[in-house]
């Protein structure tokens, strides 16, 4: 986990960097963990993934709304299969 | 009895030097420098409210920095910034010097993102803690002011040539595993 910030670097402000930061840290423990998540599990774990999709997309809308940003891209509220399966089958220690 | 008075203002005054307190959002003035501690809450997996210190004077604070120099940049790789984080770190231990026995039994973690030039000075750092610790915001403005004194940063390879302004998390300190 390289903990990069790279959506929000070159095109954000500082402050939209920080709250993309902070959420990464939030996902890892502070860069320590991989998130597990599952969509069909107790109460719960289908909260912590609602949570997650809804931030995801929300991250994901500010990225596309950042001026002068060539990466952007017209889809949106995606629901992310690959990376939830790449957390959810990689070891979690990421250090 | 005045020895026991004596006695107990004495711890009194001793255990209020390094008192946990909870940082509260605002804007601080320390040395003439401003920092803003701003409140993010609890994570949803924690009960810990975590905050952000930052300089609002940073000039990319509210606009974004200029745009790379060519219209795809490729990504800054880790490998290619050499930010010697021992010297962060050496930096911080000295100015916490006093409360490391604290943190490490409060098991705090501090996180440092720094925005660099690409002649390798640091132009800003931004701070993650939790609202409750030992850390003060005065303690922040010394490790600030002397992180951007002393450290310099080298880059490898050319990508870092494609920015005006390159970016860099530090792994996050945890007190509790020292």
């Amino acid at each position: 986990m390289h903990n990069s910030t790279t959506a929000f670097d070159i095109y954000g402000t500082d402050g939209q960097k920080r709250l993309y930061e902070l959420w990464i840290e939030e996902l890892t423990n502070s860069g320590t963990s991989f998130p597990k998540f599952n969509a069909n599990g107790t109460p719960a774990e289908v909260t912590a993934y609602n949570t997650f999709i809804t931030k995801y997309n929300s991250f994901l809308s500010d990225f596309n709304a950042l001026p002068n940003n060539p990466y952007h891209s017209d889809l949106l509220n995606l629901t992310p299969k690959a990376i939830v399966n790449l957390f959810n089958n990689i070891p979690s220690n990421c250090q | 009895m005045k020895k026991l008075i004596v006695l107990s203002l004495a711890i009194c005054m001793f255990s209020s030097c390094y008192a946990q307190k909870a940082i509260q959002a605002d804007l601080y003035k320390i040395n003439g420098k401003r920092f803003k501690v701003t409140d993010y809450g609890a994570a949803a997996n924690s009960d810990k409210i975590r905050i952000g210190i930052n300089n609002p004077d940073y000039k990319y604070e509210n606009v974004p920095p200029p745009l790379p120099k060519v219209e795809f940049p490729y990504p800054m790789q880790k490998k290619d910034i050499h930010l010697d984080n021992d010297k962060v770190k050496k930096i911080i231990f000295e100015v916490l010097k006093s409360k490391l026995k604290y943190l490490k039994i409060n098991s705090e973690i501090l996180s440092l993102s720094f925005s660099l030039s690409e002649n390798g000075t640091v132009l800003n750092i931004n701070y993650f803690l939790n609202q409750k610790t030992y850390i003060s915001v005065k303690d922040i403005a010394e490790i600030d002011e002397r992180i951007k004194s002393e450290i310099r940063v080298n880059f490898t390879g050319v990508d870092y040539l494609q920015y005006y302004v390159i970016n860099y998390s530090m792994p996050a300190i945890f007190f509790g595993k020292l």
